[in-house]
C-alpha cells in the first residue's frame, strides 16, 4: 500500500500531534506515505474568501504535483480533502472553470488533468488496510473506554458521499468499535464546529464548540478526524464553560492517536503530550473499566 | 400543374398551424414549390388544418378535382393522421392514401434558419412517396366482450361497477387477500370528512356480489397477450389454504390461531394471526393462510388449530396455486401507489424514535378497527402537541421533484382528528406552500386551520431529542426556520407525523412490462397524452386510473376510474375491432423458409409453417403484426415487406430528399 | 478591490463571473422553503438567513447580501447545499457574498486583516506560517493577544509552533499563481 501523502500546513504546526500519529500507525499498519513533494497550502477556509481561482488552483497544484506521482493522494485534514476534491469536481464539471484554473497552473508550470485519485485518510484505514487486519493488531483493546466519535461536517457531502453515507456515517463508529471501545451516541457527530470562526468570531464559534462538548455528555473523550476540529475542541473548552456555566476537561484525541492507543505505540510517537487536554487519565480507565463486548457499532445516528 | 403518369391526383395542403409552423416556414413559397411537383394538381395552404374549414378544403378538392392521393404538411401524424383519414374516408378515398408530413416537430420547432429549405425537401418527399401509395383494407376482428380490470382499490372498483352495470362482463384482480387498496385503510376522508370505511365497504360488497364481475382476489396477472380487442391474460390465484365456497367468515380461526405476525394492513404498527383477514370488513370474508407465518407450513404439519375449530371444514392445507386464462377486449391497470419510506431521509428521525411516524401510520391510530382502536396513543400516551410535516421526500430533487398532491390536505384533516380527539392539543403544521386547489378545498383549510393550529413556514431540517432546554425535555424537538419571521425555530412535540411522498409502486417496472406501458420519467405508469388522453396508453386497448397513474385524491381517482370504464365500454360497445392495415406481407417465392423473422419479432406475428410444401415458409398473424418492421429488415432474401411502408415508397422519399436517383 | 461585477439594477440579474462560473448556482430555483437555514449551525448569529440571501440575490438586492456579513458566519459545512431540494449551491454563493464584504469593506476590518495576513504568509512561503501570520495579524493591535494567550502559551509549551518559515522550493511559482488570479479577477 503505497501513497503519495498531502500533510496540510497544520501539521507542522497545530495538528504536530495529528501528523505524528498519522506517521506513526500508517507505518505500524503497513502503508507507505510518500510526502508530496513541494506541496503547497489548499487554501484552507481563507482562499475561498478572498479568490475563487486560488481556491481552486492552490489545490489543484497539489493535484497536479500527485498526477506526477502516480500513485493516489491520501490526506488526514478534512478541510485539505474538501478543498482538493472540490478542485477535482468543479474543473470536471465546468469547462470554462477548467480552463481558467489551468491558466494559473501554468504559472506555476504544471497541468491538472484530472487524473489524480484522492483518499480520505478514514477511506484508506477502513477499505485499503481493513478492519479484520487492523482488529488482529489490537494489543490493548480499549475496552471500559466511552469514545465519542465526531466525523465534524467537511466530510460530508465531499467526503463521506465516496465511501460512507453523508448523513448517517458510521465508518469511523465500526472502526472505534473494532479497537474495543464503548461507542457512545453522539446527537452532533456531524455538526460544524465552526472551524476558523472560533478565531475570526469568537462568540458563535465558541457556541459550536460548547453544543458539542455538551453533547458528549458521559463520554470519556471525544475523538475527532479533522485536525481543525482537533484544535477547536481542545482550546476552547474553558470559554465553551463559561458559555454553558459549567466546567469542561474532555479529552480530545485525533482518530490516529486513538489507533495508536490500541494498537500498543508508544505515547509519544501519537505526540500524546501535546493534546491540550491531558489524555494520561485515559490509559486508567482502559486498564480498569470493565469488559463491553467489541465488534458492535453504535446504530445511533445523528441529531 | 402537371397531370402525372396512371392519372396519379396529389393534393397537397400546408398547415400554418398558427405560428407554430408559419412564424418559422414560409407557407407560401412552400405552397407554390407543391404546386410544381410532378403528379401535384393543387396546392394550398390554411391557418388550421384540422379544423372544420381546413377538412372542408381537401374534401371540395377531392370531390371537384378528383384527387385520389392527399398529403397534409402539418404536425406530427400522431396528431391528426386519424382526423384526415377520415376526412378522406367521407369522399371516398382509401385513408391509406393519405400521408402526413411533419413540418411541425420535424422542422418548425426545431429549426430557425432553413426551415424552409428542410419543408420543401420533407414536402418534395412526401409527394413522391404519396405517388406509390396504394389502398389498403383494414379488416375487422371481433371484441371479447369482457374486461380486465386489474386492482381493487377505489379506482378498480369504480371502473368495474361501472362496466358491470353497463351490461358487460368484468374479470376484477386484486393481489391483496381483500379489495379496498389504500383507501379502506383510511380514516376519514377530506374535505368531506367522510368516512371512508362508510363510503367503499358497500362498493366493496358489490363488487362480490355483482353478477358480471368476476372477483379474483389474492390472485396476480402474470402474463399478456394479444392485441387491442383480444387480450389473453394469464392469472395466477395464490393458495389461500381456505375454501371460498364453504367458509362463511364466522372467525373462529383467526381466535383460536396461535401464531401471529406483523400486520402490514396496520402499517406495522399491530399483529395478525397467521391465518387471518386484513381487516374486519375484508371482501371476501375468507381469510388467507400465511405459509411464513403458520407453523402447520414452517414445521411441517405441527399446529392445525385452524382445522379443528372450523366447523365446515374450510381449511384446505393442500390447495395449490391455479392459473387462470381469460380473453377480453380491454384491460384497465389500477394498481395504486406506495408511501415512500422516510427512513432514506435520516434527518427527520424515522428510523430512531417511534414517536416519529408516517401518514399511513397515523392513518391507522385513527381508525376504529387500527391497533390503538381509533385513539391517538403512541408509546401509551396521548401526545398533547403534535409536528406535521409536509413534502416529505416530495418536491426534492434527491428523492421525489414532483408535488404529492394531496398531503396539505390530508395534513388539515389530521389537524381536525387531533382537535376533535385530544382536548386542547396542540398541532403544528410545517409546510412551504398550501395546496388546497380543488372543490371545497380552500373552505376546509379555514375550517381546520383554526384554534389549536399553528402554521409555520418552512422545511424542517432536522427531527432531535438533544434537549437544549427544560421544556424540551422528554420530547422530540424539530428544528425549522420559520421563513415568515426569519430566524430558526426550535419546536418541541410529543409526536411527529410526516407526509411521505406518494410513489409509483416497487414494482411498476414490471407492470409496465407486462402490459407494455411507459412510465413517466417519476416512475408512474405514463398516459397516452398529458391533457386530451389521461387514461389511455401507448398500448391501445389498455388503460391506466387512479395513482397507478399519479399521485391524486379519491375524487380524482374516481374520476379516471369512469374515465377508464368509458373506454373501456367503447372499445367492447362496438363489437368489433379494425386492425392496423400497415401489416407485414411475406412473398411466399422468396421465402426461404430460414425462420429469422420468427426469432426477431417481439409479438410473435410470423410462424414458419410447411403445409405441404418442400420447405416450411413464413406467414404473417396480421392481427398480431404491429407493422414494426423488424422482420422486413432481418429477412435476407426480401420475402417481407410492409404494407404502406414498401421499400419503392420509402426509396422514392429518400431519392427526393437526396436529390440522387436510388 | 472589487471582483469584475457592474452593480446589479433591481429587477434585473446581471450575472457576475465569479458566481456564474460555479457548478449549480442558480438561486432562481430556491423556492425558499427554508431547509438550508434549518440545517445552518450559524445562521442564528446571521443577519440574512441563508434563505434570505437567496431572495435577496433573485431580487437583485446583492448590495444587501453583501453588506450584511452572513457570508462571514458561513463555515462551509456545506449541509445546506447537499439538502437543497432545488439544487442550489449555497454554500458556494455565501462565499461568493464573502468574498464581496471583504473586498468592499464590509467586514470589521480585523476580519480583513485575518484573510489578508493568512493569504499573505502562503503568497510568500507556498504554505502557511503560523508566526508569521500572528505577527501580520495582531501588529496593528497587539492588546487583542490578550485574548490569546492561554491558547498560544499551550501551543508554545506542547512545542507546536514552529518560527522557522516552511521551505517550498517553487514559492515563486505559488507567488505568480496569486498575481495572475488577480488579474483574471480583477483585483489590484
Amino acid at each position: 500500500m503505497k501513497y503519495a501523502y498531502y500533510p496540510g500546513c497544520a501539521s507542522s504546526g497545530t495538528a504536530k500531534e495529528c501528523e505524528e500519529s498519522i506517521q506513526a500507525v500508517m507505518r505500524s499498519l503497513g502503508a507507505e506515505l510518500t510526502e508530496l513533494e513541494d506541496w503547497n497550502c489548499c487554501g484552507a477556509a481563507i482562499a475561498t474568501g478572498v479568490s475563487y481561482l486560488l481556491s481552486l488552483a492552490l489545490p489543484a497544484r497539489n493535484l497536479a504535483l500527485a498526477e506526477r506521482a502516480e500513485s493516489d493522494l491520501v490526506t488526514g485534514c478534512s478541510r485539505c480533502y474538501m478543498n482538493l476534491i472540490r478542485a477535482v469536481h468543479y474543473t470536471q464539471q465546468n469547462a470554462s472553470v477548467r480552463q481558467k484554473v489551468n491558466e494559473l497552473l501554468a504559472e506555476a508550470g504544471v497541468q491538472y488533468s484530472g487524473k489524480a485519485r484522492l483518499r480520505h485518510l478514514l477511506d484508506v484505514i477502513i477499505n485499503d488496510v481493513g478492519l479484520d487486519v487492523i482488529a488482529e493488531r489490537v494489543t490493548r483493546p480499549l475496552e471500559g473506554l466511552r469514545v465519542a466519535p465526531y466525523y465534524g461536517c467537511c466530510q460530508g457531502m465531499w467526503t463521506y458521499a465516496q465511501f460512507d453515507s453523508v448523513e448517517e456515517p458510521h465508518c469511523f463508529d465500526q472502526l472505534l468499535a473494532t479497537l474495543g471501545a464503548e461507542v457512545v451516541d453522539y446527537p452532533l457527530k456531524t455538526a460544524c464546529c465552526g472551524g476558523t470562526l472560533s478565531m475570526s468570531k469568537r462568540t458563535v464559534g465558541a457556541g459550536l464548540i460548547s453544543d458539542l462538548l455538551a453533547a458528549a455528555g458521559d463520554a470519556d473523550c471525544i475523538v475527532t478526524a479533522c485536525p481543525l476540529c482537533m484544535f477547536n475542541l481542545n482550546s476552547f473548552q474553558n470559554e465553551a464553560g463559561r458559555i454553558k456555566g459549567t466546567h469542561y476537561n474532555i479529552p480530545v484525541l485525533f482518530l490516529t492517536q486513538i489507533m495508536g492507543i490500541a494498537l500498543g505505540l508508544p505515547e509519544k510517537a501519537l505526540g500524546l503530550q501535546r493534546n491540550a487536554v491531558p489524555v494520561g487519565g485515559l490509559y486508567k480507565k482502559i486498564a480498569v473499566g470493565t469488559a463491553v463486548p467489541s465488534g458492535e457499532a453504535s446504530a445511533s445516528g445523528p441529531r | 400543374m402537371a397531370e402525372g403518369t396512371n392519372d396519379v391526383r396529389i393534393g397537397v395542403y400546408t398547415c400554418h398551424c398558427g405560428s407554430n409552423i408559419a412564424g418559422t416556414v414560409d407557407v407560401e413559397e412552400l405552397t407554390a414549390f407543391a404546386e410544381e411537383l410532378g403528379s401535384v394538381t393543387v396546392a394550398r395552404n390554411y391557418k388550421f388544418m384540422c379544423s372544420e374549414p381546413g377538412q372542408a378544403l381537401i374534401k371540395t378538392d377531392i370531390e371537384e378535382l378528383g384527387l385520389n392521393r392527399v398529403v397534409v404538411a402539418a404536425c406530427s401524424p400522431r396528431m391528426h393522421e386519424i382526423t384526415f383519414r377520415r376526412v378522406c374516408q367521407e369522399k371516398g378515398l382509401n385513408p391509406y392514401q393519405l400521408h402526413i408530413c411533419n413540418i411541425r416537430e420535424q422542422c418548425s420547432w426545431v429549426h430557425k434558419d432553413g426551415a424552409t429549405e428542410k419543408a420543401k425537401a420533407l414536402v418534395s418527399a412526401a409527394v413522391s412517396r404519396a405517388y406509390y401509395l396504394e389502398p389498403l383494407e383494414r379488416r375487422e376482428v371481433p371484441v371479447a366482450p369482457a374486461v380486465l380490470v386489474v386492482g381493487g382499490g377505489i379506482a378498480g372498483i369504480q371502473a368495474a361497477l361501472k362496466i358491470a352495470d353497463a351490461g358487460q362482463k368484468v374479470y376484477l384482480v386484486e393481489r391483496e387477500p381483500s379489495v379496498g387498496g389504500h383507501m379502506i385503510q383510511l380514516d376519514k376522508t377530506f374535505p368531506t370528512l367522510d368516512c371512508s370505511a362508510c363510503i367503499l365497504t358497500p362498493r366493496m360488497a358489490a363488487v362480490k356480489t355483482h353478477p358480471n364481475i368476476e372477483l379474483m382476489t389474492y390472485s396476480e396477472v402474470v402474463n399478456v397477450q394479444g392485441y387491442v380487442g383480444n387480450f389473453k391474460a394469464t392469472i395466477r390465484r395464490k393458495p389461500r389454504y381456505v375454501d371460498e365456497n364453504l367458509c362463511t367468515g364466522c372467525g373462529i380461526c383467526q381466535e383460536k390461531c396461535p401464531w401471529k405476525a406483523e400486520s402490514e394492513f396496520d402499517c406495522g404498527l399491530g399483529q395478525r394471526k397467521a391465518i387471518y383477514t386484513p381487516f374486519p370488513q375484508a371482501v371476501p370474508n375468507v381469510p388467507v393462510i400465511d405459509p411464513e407465518h403458520c407453523v402447520y407450513f414452517l414445521r411441517d404439519g405441527k399446529c392445525g388449530a385452524c382445522l379443528k375449530f372450523c366447523e365446515r371444514g374450510a381449511i384446505d392445507l393442500n390447495q395449490t396455486e391455479k392459473m387462470v386464462e381469460v380473453e377480453v377486449g380491454a384491460v384497465i391497470v389500477a394498481t395504486g401507489y406506495d408511501l415512500m419510506d422516510p427512513s432514506e431521509i435520516g434527518r427527520l428521525g424515522y428510523n430512531h424514535f417511534p414517536n416519529v411516524i408516517t401518514s399511513l401510520e397515523f392513518e391507522r391510530l385513527c381508525n376504529a378497527t387500527g391497533p390503538t382502536s381509533g385513539r391517538i396513543v403512541v408509546n401509551g400516551q396521548e401526545p398533547q402537541s403534535v409536528a406535521i410535516i409536509h413534502c416529505v421526500g416530495s418536491r426534492d430533487r434527491k428523492y421525489h421533484a414532483y408535488c404529492s398532491r394531496v398531503c396539505c390536505m390530508y395534513a388539515l384533516k389530521f389537524a381536525h382528528l387531533i382537535g376533535e380527539r385530544i382536548e386542547g392539543a396542540k398541532v403544528y403544521q410545517f409546510y412551504i406552500d398550501m395546496r388546497c386547489y380543488g372543490k371545497g378545498f380552500e373552505e376546509f383549510y379555514r375550517r381546520a386551520g383554526g384554534e389549536g393550529v399553528t402554521f409555520i413556514r418552512g422545511r424542517p431540517a432536522r427531527v432531535t431529542d438533544l434537549a437544549l432546554s427544560e421544556e424540551e425535555r422528554g420530547k422530540l424537538v424539530v428544528v425549522c426556520e420559520n421563513t415568515l419571521v426569519g430566524s430558526v425555530m426550535r419546536v418541541p412535540v410529543d409526536l411527529v407525523v410526516l407526509c411521505p411522498a406518494m410513489e409509483a409502486r416497487a414494482d411498476a417496472r414490471d407492470v409496465a412490462r407486462l402490459f407494455n406501458l411507459t412510465q413517466s420519467a417519476d416512475g408512474f405508469l405514463q398516459e397516452r397524452h398529458a391533457k386530451l388522453e389521461p387514461v389511455a396508453t401507448a398500448n391501445d386497448g389498455v388503460f391506466v386510473v387512479g395513482c397507478a397513474q399519479g399521485p391524486k385524491d379519491i375524487p380524482d381517482t374516481v374520476a379516471q376510474a369512469l374515465a377508464g370504464a368509458a373506454e373501456a365500454l367503447a372499445l367492447i360497445g362496438r363489437g368489433h375491432v379494425e386492425l392496423e392495415a400497415a401489416t407485414a406481407t411475406v412473398d411466399e417465392t422468396l421465402c426461404q423458409g430460414c425462420g429469422r423473422c420468427e426469432e426477431i419479432c417481439q409479438f410473435h406475428a410470423p410462424m414458419l409453417s410447411k403445409n405441404g410444401r418442400l420447405i416450411p415458409v413464413s406467414s404473417i398473424n396480421e392481427a398480431l403484426c404491429k407493422g414494426c418492421g423488424a422482420c422486413a429488415v432481418a429477412c435476407p432474401t426480401g420475402a417481407i415487406s410492409i404494407r404502406h411502408f414498401t421499400r419503392q415508397q420509402i426509396l422514392a422519399e429518400l431519392e427526393a430528399l437526396s436529390g440522387v436517383p436510388v | 478591490m472589487t471582483a469584475l461585477e457592474k452593480p446589479w439594477a433591481p429587477h434585473t440579474l446581471e450575472r457576475i463571473p465569479s458566481l456564474t462560473d460555479l457548478v449549480g448556482n442558480d438561486f432562481s430555483l430556491c423556492y425558499q422553503c427554508g431547509l438550508c437555514t434549518g440545517s445552518c449551525r450559524t445562521a442564528y448569529a446571521m443577519k440574512y438567513t441563508p434563505r434570505q440571501v437567496m431572495n435577496l440575490l433573485q431580487l437583485g438586492r446583492r448590495d444587501e447580501a453583501v453588506a450584511s456579513g452572513s457570508g462571514l458566519l458561513c463555515t462551509a459545512c456545506y449541509s445546506c447545499t447537499f439538502r437543497c431540494p432545488r439544487g442550489v449551491a449555497v454554500t458556494d454563493l455565501m462565499a461568493a457574498i464573502q468574498r464581496l464584504t471583504l473586498a468592499e469593506n464590509h467586514a470589521d476590518p480585523h476580519i480583513r486583516r485575518f484573510y489578508q495576513a493568512f493569504m499573505r504568509t502562503v503568497e510568500r512561503h507556498g504554505r502557511f506560517h503560523e508566526v508569521e501570520f500572528l505577527a501580520r495579524y495582531y501588529a496593528p493591535n497587539p492588546l487583542r493577544l490578550r485574548g490569546q494567550f492561554r491558547v498560544g502559551l499551550t501551543l508554545l509549551r506542547k512545542g507546536k509552533v514552529t518560527l522557522r518559515p516552511p521551505k517550498v522550493k517553487s514559492q515563486k511559482d505559488i507567488a505568480a499563481m496569486f498575481r495572475k488570479a488577480a488579474q483574471i479577477e480583477g483585483r489590484p
